[in-house]
């Protein structure tokens, strides 16, 4: 499991990683996120094999996701808009998973900037 | 057909990224050759920063030709938009009569890739300077 704080030490429209690359392969569950940003984020999730780096997908981040007691963190590894990555393998239990090779990362931008304001990330799952 | 089982092990995924300094109409390795392994892919996805639409074509070759599979059209910004998702190559209707035909345990459709072929993609109309085409092949070897 890897959780990171953005902040507003954080560049906008800049790739951070959220996933940092590891020496084994690991199968990935979950990738939610949280903010307490009173405004809309757009945030981009991408792909770097440690040379290269693929954009996956785009998606939004509502206020207050996961922080009011109202809008949910959002489920950025369910979500239909990056289904054709995340959502294309299944293990015995019917769960979606991904698998990471060794040496990949996630990496994530969003577009706003941030005050005093915190985009949190979890991203979890296990290793082989 | 093989009189034993053999089991995947080992994820794979590559990543292609097509900008102003590649072409448009030829074809790329968005899968390179395993000349050992014979793979099973469950995913093939295409995200574009194209003001436009894409016309992509998909092309599987066994180390001396190329045999075209089917074409897709990849609309603008997919998957770089909150409301276009990435494009499904893999579970496209148009590529059914290829990568839908065979299903694991859970159910989850997958195409094995022989050792010594690879996949190519073609895509038509030629990228600006800050418009690209990401594609993501993954799944598993039989190693």
């Amino acid at each position: 499991m890897e959780s990171k704080g953005i902040t507003s030490s954080t560049p906008i429209n800049t790739k951070f990683t959220v996933l940092t690359s590891s020496a084994s392969d690991r199968r990935l569950y979950g990738f939610a996120v949280l903010s307490n940003d009173n405004a809309i984020q757009t945030v981009k999730i991408h792909l770097n094999d440690g040379t290269n780096i693929v954009q996956v997908f785009t998606l939004a981040i509502p206020a207050s996701s996961g922080t009011n007691g109202v809008a949910s963190a959002v489920d950025v590894f369910g979500n239909t808009l990056g289904e054709s990555v995340f959502q294309k393998m299944r293990e015995p239990n019917g769960l979606a998973y991904f698998n990471i090779p060794a040496g990949w990362s996630i990496q994530m931008e969003y577009n706003t900037t941030l005050v005093s304001e915190t985009i949190t990330t979890h991203l979890f799952g296990e290793i082989y | 057909m093989a009189t034993s089982l053999t089991f995947t092990s080992a994820g794979f995924m590559q990543g292609s990224t097509f900008s102003s300094a590649t072409s448009a109409n030829t074809r790329y390795d968005i899968l390179s050759t395993d000349a050992t392994y014979t793979r099973r892919i469950y995913g093939l996805s295409v995200t574009s920063t194209d003001a436009g639409a894409q016309t992509v074509k998909f092309h599987l070759h066994d180390g001396s030709a190329s045999f075209q599979i089917f074409t897709l059209n990849i609309p603008l910004n997919s998957g770089n938009s909150t409301t276009v998702a990435s494009v499904d190559a893999f579970g496209s209707v148009f590529g059914a009569s290829v990568f839908q035909k065979q299903r694991d345990a859970n159910g989850v459709p997958y195409f094995n890739i022989p050792a010594g072929w690879k996949i190519q993609m073609e895509y038509n109309t030629a990228l600006l300077a800050a418009e690209g085409l990401y594609v993501l092949v993954f799944g598993e070897t039989y190693a």
